[in-house]
């Protein structure tokens, strides 16, 4: 679970650890790679992998745009439904 | 008085050709370097590679392309083979700015070009995102029309959607170009740690 504030919401994931962000080399997200919105700010190598840094609130508010954008998708699609119909 | 310039002439995936300075090729890396995907970022720059201690974006020019040419990013697939090369460029983002690095995927090995301003040509009508990346063209007599890129554009996040009927302003002679691209990472001889060892 995590927490934005008093709000709570799950994340779905296959293991969860911790790092020590301490040790951490983060770098800003390359200007090329980044997107409005985008949920990821920085970048971390952790020996011969690559970390990509966020926050619990920078996820909820991606999370929150996608369901927005899903649930526009299905209204549409259910409108195109009923025209053909 | 005819100018020329100095550069490398870059083999892309699938038949493409494009060019850069001497001074902005820095290293290749030819043996199919671990691309790190990561999520939500545009098709053409989906990859970073960890490289000397540093993290940089390595971007798929042709992925760029071919979106344009047919239906926009939102549609763009990058699909990459195992064997791959990763060409790792230098560049300025502003006059005066620190040199900065970043990385493009390449088919070949790139080849040594000298460029002469006889050699100047318009840039291919198609695909239109030829308009967005490059800062010139030359004639290359096996490859055709050459384009050289505009390395800091590619790099700084301000390329947009291809738009067929969109050509920029200010389009130059090639050859000079590729002599300023040059100048303008004139402070790359400081790095020579990180070019030792480079092609």
């Amino acid at each position: 679970m995590l927490a934005v504030g008093s709000e709570l919401f799950g994340l779905a994931c296959e293991s969860v650890s911790t790092v020590d962000a301490e040790h951490l080399e983060a770098v800003a997200l390359p200007d090329c790679m980044s997107t409005r919105g985008h949920p990821i700010s920085a970048l971390a190598r952790s020996e011969d992998d690559l970390l990509c840094m966020t926050c619990a609130a920078d996820l909820l508010r991606f999370a929150s745009r996608a369901s927005e954008a899903a649930d526009e998708y299905r209204l549409r699609q259910l409108a195109l439904q009923r025209e053909s119909k | 008085m005819s100018r020329e310039g100095n550069g490398w002439l870059l083999k892309l995936r699938g038949q493409w050709h494009a060019a850069v300075g001497l001074r902005e090729m820095v290293h290749v890396l030819p043996y199919s370097p671990r691309l790190h995907m990561v999520p939500q970022t545009p098709p053409h720059a989906r990859h970073v590679i960890l490289w000397e201690g540093k993290v940089l974006p390595v971007v798929d020019l042709v992925a760029y392309l071919e979106a344009g040419a047919e239906a926009g990013l939102r549609t763009a697939t990058n699909p990459l083979s195992l064997d791959h090369l990763v060409g790792v460029v230098a560049y300025q983002a502003a006059p005066g700015a620190e040199v900065s690095l970043a990385a493009m995927l390449l088919g070949k090995i790139p080849e040594r070009i000298w460029v002469t301003d006889e050699q100047a040509c318009a840039l291919p009508e198609s695909p239109s995102g030829w308009q967005q990346v490059a800062i010139s063209c030359f004639e290359h007599p096996d490859c055709g029309a050459v384009p050289i890129l505009d390395l800091p554009r590619i790099f700084s996040g301000r390329l947009s959607v291809p738009d067929p009927g969109h050509r920029r302003e200010g389009l130059e002679n090639g050859p000079a170009l590729i002599e300023t691209a040059d100048q303008r990472v004139g402070a790359l001889r400081q790095h020579a740690a990180l070019a030792a060892g480079g092609i």
